[in-house]
């Protein structure tokens, strides 16, 4: 490589004279492929014209400066590949060689000032080229200014169209969703029967609230034909309910308070609750017990002023009462006992003696703890008549 | 204030002591529980409600809201009565919604322990009966304890939000 140290200055020598090749190249094969407007074939007519001149003027080189084909042609790879074509002419020189890239080097130093003015006539026709550049790039520039509008108004439309597909698809799957409910709706239908099944439990419930309730299969806690406290001789406290004489057992007896203070009512009960007692450090519930046994002599002008309250054993109710008698002692025998239950549970009996019924208490605050506990006492003996 | 130390000092044991203030209302004193307690008005003028239920008496302008007042004794199942001087407003907060109650007056806090709250007997079928939560003795009267929460069903919360 000391031949291309000699020959040449600098490596910017080297591309100037690979440049010129292509010059040549392009003034003897007038290229055909490329598609340039006729201005360019002028000029490479001119080119050629110049070359056979043998590169001695340069103002006539000079006028084809302006050419900004020219540029482009040298660009083109077609002419790349041609530089076997263009230096068969000048391979014939001795000193000419071929580097190892393939550019021809051309030794001679009218080579040389060849390829200098060559590469000079370049330069200038780049510059021209650049010169020329707004122009084009003004011209492209315009291009897209017109398009991009074009394109960003289609760009939506695109969207849309997506937008409009997933809208399709989200109602085409909307609508087995909204399907299926309907499918479902026989399971409402389903509930709706059970409920007015259910209903139709509450509504026999209810009638045994009415009558199953007061009429027990059997007497709890009775033997022989009577209470358990009445297997033998019993003692019995007798009291007054407005004018009724009633008795009850002193076995059943929890205790007697007089009723200083009215009554705490509470709202949402039956008219038979009085309300509620405190004596003796509990609450004592107090009956009614007029609405209770003689519901069909109550009218509305009933007052509840009874005077004392016949607390039932173990129990939190008592029986109001207007008066309390004397303790009697009673046989078995002196009572008759009920032998058909019906709808006074509480009743265990009539004294005939002493013209009085004898309660059965326990059942009594059974029936009161229940929840089948009737509201409507008057209602419930018109229904017994 | 010797009560209100006693109540921060037991109030992390197994029977808290509750406060509830206590109002009168036919006759009978009632308590709710104070933390559902806003504040206590003096009787205004209550504007009634085109076709609003029979236990809303109406609306009132508390400051700038609307308050729908409810009709205590009719919702107590009692005698109707005319407004006094000792009438009062609770205005109260339930599930997020403010009310207010009218009462015949409002009496005091008192402070109950839990134990001290009984069960009452509940023989009733009525809906009010469902209110109450217990009673309590207290001062020598009974006191009846009134939840509020079970006042009025869902459905009457709805319909007294929507007027």
């Amino acid at each position: 490589m000391a031949h291309d140290s000699q020959d040449f200055s600098s490596p910017q020598e080297a591309i100037e004279g690979y440049l010129e090749a292509l010059l040549q190249d392009v003034a003897e094969y007038d290229e055909p492929e490329s598609p340039v407007e006729p201005v360019s074939k002028a000029e490479a007519v001119t080119e050629r014209q110049a070359n056979s001149d043998s590169f001695t003027s340069a103002d006539t080189e000079s006028k084809h400066t302006g050419s900004s084909d020219t540029g482009s042609t040298v660009d083109e790879p077609s002419a790349v590949d041609k530089p076997s074509a263009v230096s068969e002419p000048l391979s014939t020189d001795e000193s000419s060689t071929v580097d190892e890239t393939g550019a021809r080097i051309f030794a001679p130093p009218s080579a040389r000032a060849y390829a200098r003015e060559a590469a000079a006539q370049i330069r200038q026709r780049q510059q021209a080229a650049e010169s020329f550049e707004p122009k084009f790039d003004t011209a492209f520039k315009e291009l897209p200014t017109i398009l991009m509008p074009e394109l960003k108004v289609a760009e939506p439309e695109v969207k849309v169209e997506v937008e409009t597909q997933s809208a399709v698809k989200t109602s085409i799957a909307q609508e087995p969703v909204a399907v299926e409910p309907a499918v479902a709706e026989p399971v409402a239908v389903e509930a709706v029967e059970t409920m007015v099944s259910e209903e139709t439990v509450a509504v026999a419930s209810t009638a045994d609230i009415a009558s199953t309730s007061l009429e027990p299969q059997q007497n709890e806690g009775w033997t022989n034909g009577r209470p358990d406290w009445a297997q033998n001789r019993f003692e019995c406290l007798l009291f007054v309910v407005k004018g009724l004489k009633l008795a009850v057992p002193l076995a059943e007896l929890g205790g007697i308070h007089k009723l200083e203070k009215e009554p705490t009512p509470l709202f949402g009960q039956p008219g038979w609750f009085l309300g509620i007692v405190r004596t003796n450090n509990m609450n004592v519930g107090l009956v009614d017990t007029a609405q209770w046994v003689m519901s069909e002599r109550i009218k509305g002008d009933h007052k509840p002023d009874f005077k004392f309250a016949i607390r039932i054993h173990d129990s939190e109710w008592g029986l109001a009462c207007h008066e309390v008698a004397e303790a009697i002692s009673l046989d078995p025998s002196e009572v008759k006992w009920r032998t058909k239950l019906g709808r006074r549970p509480w009743l265990a009996g009539t004294v005939v003696d002493h013209m009085c019924a004898l309660i059965d208490v326990a059942a009594f605050a059974r029936l009161l703890d229940s929840d089948k506990v009737p509201v409507d006492l008057q209602a419930l003996m018109a229904d017994e008549e | 204030m010797a009560n209100v130390v006693q109540a921060k000092n037991s109030a992390g044991s197994d029977d808290p002591i509750l406060q509830y203030v206590t109002f009168r209302l036919a006759d009978e004193t009632y308590g709710i529980n104070v933390m559902q307690v806003q504040e206590v008005l003096r009787y205004t003028e209550i504007a009634p409600v085109p076709g609003a239920p029979s236990y809303v008496l109406g609306i009132i302008n508390l400051r700038g809201n609307v308050v729908t007042v409810i009709d205590t004794r009719q919702r107590f199942g009692l005698m109707t009565s005319e407004p006094t001087d000792s009438t009062r407003i609770v205005i109260i907060e339930v599930d997020q919604q403010v009310v207010g109650i009218m009462v015949d007056s409002v009496s005091e806090v008192v402070y109950l322990r839990q134990s001290e709250i009984e069960t009452t007997p509940n023989v009733g079928n009525e809906e009010s009966a469902k209110f109450i939560q217990g009673v309590c003795n207290k001062n020598n009267q009974l006191l009846i304890l009134v939840e509020l929460n079970k006042l009025m069903s869902d459905e009457e919360w709805a319909e007294v939000a929507a007027l």
